[in-house]
């Protein structure tokens, strides 16, 4: 006999029922049965009989039930032939009962397997005890918290309370009735009719709105998304005429904008072209060009390929154009034009006959030249003059609107202003005279932009454009020469640059004048001349040079320091009394400076030279502090010295020097800051750390008295020196410091040398204890505060642990959101493995 | 025009954003190429709405005020906090703690009620004209009788010396001649003759005993002149320093020793030979505790009782010098050489001259006050000068010419007296805006009682600060020692990752077919594993125990030291 019952018995059905969900069916009168048949299954044949009779009983009790079907399936029968009525049974068969319960029965579901269900058990567990222990989350966060804690916890509240709740007030009177009736109809209150629903149905969308607004949003999403892929794949994009035309495109944009611009904004034009400028500068530092690949493998294939060599022709001529500096215009001789002409020439002559290898080390000369070729014509610099042009014609014009303008007005004051224009003219006629450098400065006054040194190149360059004869050679020829030239030519045009100089010149120098009586400068000390530099660009002024003083540097060939004396010269015309004094203004300067140098420096007893020539070295020199000015203090003369009767002696500067140079001279100063030197210099070598040969004697060589280790030796087994920290002391030139000896050891044992844990940085940490807390060094209050015990312990009393209690001082307060999520996050977890597990023992 | 191309600069970062703005700004514009801005008086922060309290706070600190008593900058808790969170809040807590620490002291200021007063002169006189006599007859009784002379003609020249706290002196002439008095009330302490050359004399930590340079040995007297010690170790000593907080002794000696003597213990700290020549310019830096001395050869040097070498020496002069002095804060030192030139320099950052100032003869002696006022001393001429540091001098603020020349003086603690010591005598001048008027009564008490005294002995004794620990920073005790860090770390690090070591081995050539390749790689195989397994079998070794030293190491620290320790059986080692 077998039955379609369940293989396996279930032990623990009551747990598993806590966990799965419940199964359809009803498993326990099936079990029953199964016994009972299991029964009859062993059970003697005799019993047949009544085993029928039995069943015919149970029948008629329960009808509903089915298992009768169930026992055609049995197949053997037993030996004795016993009559089993089976007519009951095949009516049943047919009856609609039968099918009924044929379709209401279904297999079980497989039980879930034993590791999974204890899994399950184990995270419903987990849950329920986490739910226990959080809720001392908030209690334990806060103790942990907690700076000082006092046990027991538990302690009287000492405060004074106050009732929390105001009962409403009973109204008594029919006076107070009636009044609260009046307040209540009087409706000041207006209340809030709207419900729930309305507000809901008012902020609801239509379809179409919802539909446009995911459309909207999907559009965005698409263009961000294609924005995105498109610029990955531009970022990942190696190849070089990709790359080639994007710049192209680029610089055709800029070009496009700056045009735009200088019709609507010739100022940001400008700026822009300056922008440019320094791209190109950035790009001539990189010298990218001239190093890269390709003009590697164009030089090897120019041999053979013309293209190539053209290649290679335009990018040395780019590295031309980049390398040259703006503005160099070196004032050699003619000769040295000359010979790069003339190798300029050699060379095109033998690109010609295809003779030319710029690798080739034998005609190097060759390519030497081209480095030497100034620059020719630069397309930024022809649109920059065209600008120009258009600025200075448009105010021009609005000059001349102005002037009439004015002429109409008051005819009077403009002849005045002529008057000064004038005298100022010649002013600037007989500085032209005197130093060229001026020139420059006011050329880029009438610009009116300072410190832009490619105007100047650019109105040079125009004159050799207009004048058309000029050949490179000319170009290098002095500036001031240009410059004459150019102020010809353009006398001839309809602007008159002259006039232009003029014009801006004026407006800058009553600028600066009023700018300087603002700030009441005294520029005239040595100390603004510090800062100049040495530049190129040397000019007229070389006869001055000689005056060697490091400060006032005549050798500077910037304008922008030029700009800077320009400063000071227009500064001097605050008194216009005298054109004379302009006019040698600088020499005077110089002058005063020399001596002013001398006054300081005399104290130190050195000469200039030295002074400056020491100073530039790294190591600093020990009389550094000689050179602070020494001021006069009035003392008065004790009664016993020598010389009586000197009170304060102002007047007496000379004997005091006197007296100065006998003590010197008796004292011998050098000697003492040349020892001083010395002994600097000993500290430093003796704290270096020594280089070390670990070359032995005899080991390869021959030793022996008088035999020296060979040099290679020595060299080969040598230990470099590792390189220590710089000495604190190298930047002070009268300091010697010895560290070792101020951080010692012993104190070095008492400082801290660890990081105490939280601290990642010794900064941190060295905050952490930069305030003391002795009560010397704070307030008694602060001392207290900073010295209490992080637990204290109230002596005699029992600390009991915590009991629930606590939690409800806490209950009032959220929970801390970190706890929250954390329970959050188990619940969740717990849940999705439950599900997971489910839906693996699912599909087994 | 330089001007005016910063700005335009300045236009083309601004293009394209939108100009920022200062909220308090009333109005900005750009004139002749300088931005004039107006602000308002008031910031934002300010304009709360103000408070009907009848009570509304506390009053706000001057911010200022707060920066002086800034301890710098806290602790960047942002990155503390992803480790712990815990440690990281009560870290906030702390800096919380530390600036309203700042802002106590900063209110404790309130209590500092006494204000310093000064000389002012009429439109066409001076300071300096004003006499001794003129201020005592203007003054109240007390004041005038703080300005004395005393006329020793027999015993001098005199050195002198006051306490701590400015209530008494100490005197001693050249010839023997020791005198002690609470110089307020003019009661003399005791008054005897050594019997010898006396070089110099300095109160120890109280003014019940006092040390005398003799002319052989140093001894200590109590105040009533018994001779308590004789200090054989210091010899010919021609100057004596006392260190309060270390409580340590030092002398300079004619040889060119300095010696540092414990006075607590009696034990002498350390004793070495400078090889300077003769040490008679000395003086502490009261900030630091480090020993200034003045050279013949123009230069300070500066030494700590830890090292034989100076920790720094400084050329000050091109000349020798005959004076030096260091401001009480500690910022400023003066030097005086000898030609004629008085120089201040940074004390604190070293090699920094502030000022020269060139003295008509040269100074003998200078001193700083309280109040940073300086005396300069100049053969019989003493005159004090103010706004030295700062270059404001020109003039004396006070002179005063004595009878004699002047061999020693000193500004007297919180009063506004200068002592000076003549050849033949001592006198007191009334220099008004000397002293500083707030005394700390824990630190220095003028009007001290004797159990106060007893007291703050007991309590100075605990608190002595230990001698390795004077150096050029007195900060760096609460500094990391970093290059130790370092070491520490490196060695961790490379303890903790080893790399097996590269093996170059050619294998032997050999007969019978043995230096197949193959045969020869095995070879070579075997040669490498065996000599790599060795190292790192070595290295773990290595590892572990300097793991395992560290536990033991951490286990022995933590267990807090307890008083019943004692009675544990002792560990068998």
């Amino acid at each position: 006999m077998k039955f379609p019952t369940k293989s396996v018995k279930w032990k623990d059905q009551e747990d598993e029922e806590l966990f799965v969900s419940a199964t359809p069916g009803d498993g326990d009168g099936y079990e029953d049965e199964d016994d009972a048949y299991m029964d009859s299954d062993d059970g003697d044949i005799q019993d047949e009989k009544a085993h029928a009779h039995l069943l015919s009983d149970i029948n008629k009790i329960s009808k509903k039930k089915k298992p009768v079907i169930r026992r055609d399936v049995r197949t053997s029968l037993g030996a004795g032939i016993s009559k089993v009525d089976t007519s009951g049974i095949l009516k049943k068969l047919d009856s609609s009962s039968l099918n009924k319960s044929s379709q209401k029965i279904k297999a079980i579901p497989k039980p879930h397997e034993k590791p999974f269900v204890l899994r399950a058990k184990r995270a419903a567990g987990f849950e329920k005890v986490a739910m226990e222990v959080n809720k001392w989350g908030k209690v334990v966060h806060l103790r942990r918290q907690s700076s000082h804690l006092s046990f027991p916890l538990e302690q009287e509240d000492l405060r004074f309370k106050t009732l929390e709740k105001v009962e409403p007030v009973q109204l008594r009177t029919p006076l107070e009735q009636e009044v609260y009736s009046l307040l209540h109809d009087a409706k000041l209150v207006k209340k809030n009719t709207e419900t729930e629903e309305e507000r809901a149905r008012k902020r609801a969308m239509s379809i179409q709105e919802i539909q446009e607004r995911n459309r909207e949003m999907w559009r965005q999403r698409e263009m961000k998304r294609r924005y995105e892929k498109k610029a990955m794949l531009q970022n990942k994009s190696k190849s070089r005429k990709h790359h080639r035309l994007l710049r192209r495109e680029r610089l055709r944009k800029q070009k496009l904008e700056l045009e735009q611009l200088q019709k609507t904004d010739p100022e940001a034009a400008l700026e822009k072209l300056e922008e440019l400028e320094r791209a190109r500068v950035e790009e001539r530092m990189s010298l990218r060009h001239k190093t890269s690949k390709w003009a590697h493998l164009q030089g090897f294939r120019a041999n053979k390929d013309e293209n190539a060599m053209a290649a290679l022709k335009e990018n040395q001529r780019m590295h031309r154009e980049l390398i040259t500096k703006v503005g160099t215009r070196a004032e050699d001789e003619d000769e040295d034009s000359n010979e790069i002409e003339a190798a300029l020439k050699e060379r095109e002559k033998a690109m010609e006959e295809g003779t030319y290898d710029p690798m080739n080390p034998w005609t190097n000369n060759l390519n030497k030249a081209t480095s030497q070729i100034p620059q020719s014509e630069d397309e930024s610099f022809t649109q920059f003059k065209k600008f120009w042009e258009e600025v200075n014609s448009r105010k021009l014009v609005e000059k001349k609107i102005q002037e009439e303008m004015a002429k109409k007005e008051e005819e009077d004051k403009v002849i005045d202003a002529e008057e000064i224009d004038e005298e100022e003219q010649e002013k600037e006629k007989t500085e032209e005279e005197t130093a060229s450098e001026d020139n420059n400065d006011e050329e880029e006054e009438t610009n009116g932009y300072v410190g832009k040194q490619i105007v100047e190149l650019d109105v040079s360059r125009k004159v050799n454009k207009d004048g058309n004869k000029t050949s490179i050679s000319e170009e290098n020829k002095n500036k001031i020469a240009s410059e004459k030239e150019n102020e010809e030519n353009k006398s001839n045009e309809l602007i008159s640059i002259d006039e232009m100089f003029d014009e801006a010149e004026i407006g800058i120098k009553k600028k600066v004048k009023r700018k300087l009586e603002k700030l009441g400068i005294g520029i005239e000390s040595g100390k603004a001349w510090t800062k100049v530099k040495r530049r190129k660009k040397a000019k007229c002024v070389t006869k001055v040079e000689s005056v060697t003083i490091e400060e006032f540097d005549f050798s500077s060939k910037n304008d922008k320091d030029n700009i800077d004396e320009s400063l000071k010269r227009v500064r001097t015309l605050e008194d216009m009394d005298s054109i004379q004094e302009k006019s040698t203004d600088k020499i005077k300067q110089a002058t005063d400076i020399l001596k002013k140098g001398n006054a300081i420096t005399g104290s130190g007893n050195m000469t200039n030279e030295t002074n400056s020539s020491k100073s530039k070295k790294v190591e600093v020199d020990p009389t550094k502090f000689l050179q602070v000015p020494t001021r006069k203090l009035a003392t008065a003369m004790p009664d016993n010295v020598g010389r009586s009767g000197e009170g304060l002696d102002d007047d007496e500067n000379d004997e005091d020097e006197d007296a100065e140079n006998i003590i010197r001279e008796a004292f011998a100063d050098d000697y003492l800051i040349e020892e001083f030197s010395y002994e600097k210099a000993a500290a430093r070598e003796r704290d270096k750390p020594k280089v070390v040969s670990l070359a032995l004697p005899g080991w390869g060589d021959w030793t022996g008295p008088n035999i020296k280790m060979s040099k290679r030796k020595i060299r080969k087994f040598r230990i470099p020196a590792p390189r220590g920290p710089p000495r604190k002391d190298s930047s002070i030139g009268n300091v010697i410091y010895n560290e070792q000896a101020d951080v010692h050891d012993n104190l070095r044992k008492a400082m801290v040398s660890d990081l105490p844990y939280p601290f990642t940085s010794v900064k941190d940490f060295e905050a952490s204890v930069r305030t003391p807390v002795g009560r010397i060094f704070v307030t008694e209050m602060v001392h207290k505060r900073l010295t209490t015990p992080p637990v204290v312990t109230k002596m005699g009393t029992i600390i009991e642990p915590m009991t629930e209690d606590e939690l409800v001082r806490y209950k009032a307060q959220e929970p801390p959101t970190y706890e929250k999520q954390k329970k959050e996050k188990n619940m969740k977890n717990v849940r999705k493995k439950t599900i997971n597990k489910r839906k693996r023992a699912k599909t087994h | 025009m330089m001007a005016s191309a910063v700005t335009e600069k300045k236009k083309k970062r601004m293009r394209g954003k939108k100009p920022w703005q200062k909220r308090n700004i009333l109005q900005s514009e750009v004139k002749d190429g300088v931005r004039i801005t107006e602000y308002n008086s008031i910031s934002l922060r300010e304009i709360k709405k103000p408070s009907t309290h009848i009570y509304p706070g506390r009053k706000v600190i001057d911010p200022k005020l707060l920066q002086k008593y800034s301890k710098g900058e806290g602790v960047e808790v942002k990155s503390i906090g992803y480790k712990n969170k815990y440690l990281a809040h009560k870290l906030k807590e702390k800096e919380k703690a530390f600036q309203e620490a700042e802002a106590a002291a900063a209110r404790a200021e309130i209590l500092l009620t006494e204000t310093s007063g000064q000389l002012l002169a009429e439109d066409d006189s001076y300071t300096s004209h004003i006499t001794q006599r003129d201020i005592r007859d203007a003054v109240d009784i007390t004041s005038a009788a703080k300005s004395f002379d005393l006329n020793l003609n027999q015993f001098g020249p005199y050195k002198m010396r006051f306490t701590r706290n400015g209530r008494h002196l100490v005197l001693g002439g050249r010839k023997g001649h020791l005198a002690a008095m609470d110089w307020v009330t003019k009661k003399l302490h005791c008054e005897i003759n050594v019997m010898e050359s006396l070089h110099d004399v300095c109160w120890l930590h109280t003014e019940t005993m006092m040390a005398a340079a003799q002319k052989q040995w140093v001894y200590i007297y109590d105040n009533q002149g018994i001779e308590l010690h004789c200090l054989k170790r210091m010899d010919r000593v021609l100057k004596l320093e006392f260190l309060p907080y270390h409580f340590l002794l030092c002398a300079a000696n004619e040889t060119g020793y300095l010696t540092w003597l414990d006075i607590t213990l009696g034990k002498e700290v350390i004793r070495f030979p400078t090889l300077k020549g003769r040490l008679e310019i000395v003086c502490q830096n009261p900030y630091n505790a480090v020993l200034c001395c003045g050279h013949s050869n123009g230069t300070v040097s500066m030494w700590t009782p830890n090292s034989r070498e100076p920790v720094a020496s400084i050329l000050c002069h091109p000349h020798p010098i005959k004076a030096i002095d260091i401001d009480p804060t500690g910022r400023y030192m003066a030097t005086a050489g000898l030609d004629r030139v008085l120089k201040i320099w940074d004390a604190r950052n070293l090699g920094e001259c502030l000022q020269s100032y060139s003295v008509g003869s040269g100074a003998s002696s200078v001193k700083f006050s309280q109040k940073g006022l300086l005396a300069l001393a100049m053969g019989n001429v003493v005159e004090v000068y103010r706004n030295v540091t700062n270059g404001g001098a020109s003039e004396p603020y006070m002179r005063h010419k004595s009878g004699s020349t002047i061999r020693d003086m000193q500004f007297c603690p919180y009063e506004d007296i200068l002592g000076i010591s003549t050849y033949h005598g001592y006198s007191s001048l009334i220099i008004p805006g000397a002293g500083e008027p707030n005394f700390d009564a824990l630190e220095a008490n003028p009007y001290i009682s004797l159990s106060a005294r007893k007291e703050s002995e007991v309590k100075a004794l605990l608190s002595k600060v230990p001698a390795e620990l004077i150096t050029l920073d007195p900060h760096s005790i609460s500094q990391v020692d970093t290059p130790r860090l370092q070491e520490k770390l490196d060695a961790k690090i490379s303890l903790l990752h080893i790399r097996k070591p590269k093996i170059d081995f050619t294998p032997r050539y050999r007969m019978k077919g043995k230096s197949g390749s193959a045969q020869k790689f095995k070879r070579k195989q075997k040669v490498k594993e065996d000599k790599q397994r060795e190292f790192l079998q070595a290295a773990i070794l290595q590892r572990d125990q300097f793991m395992e030293e560290d536990k033991k190491n951490k286990k022995e620290k933590s267990k807090p030291v307890e008083i019943l320790d004692r009675f544990k059986p002792k560990k068998k080692s």
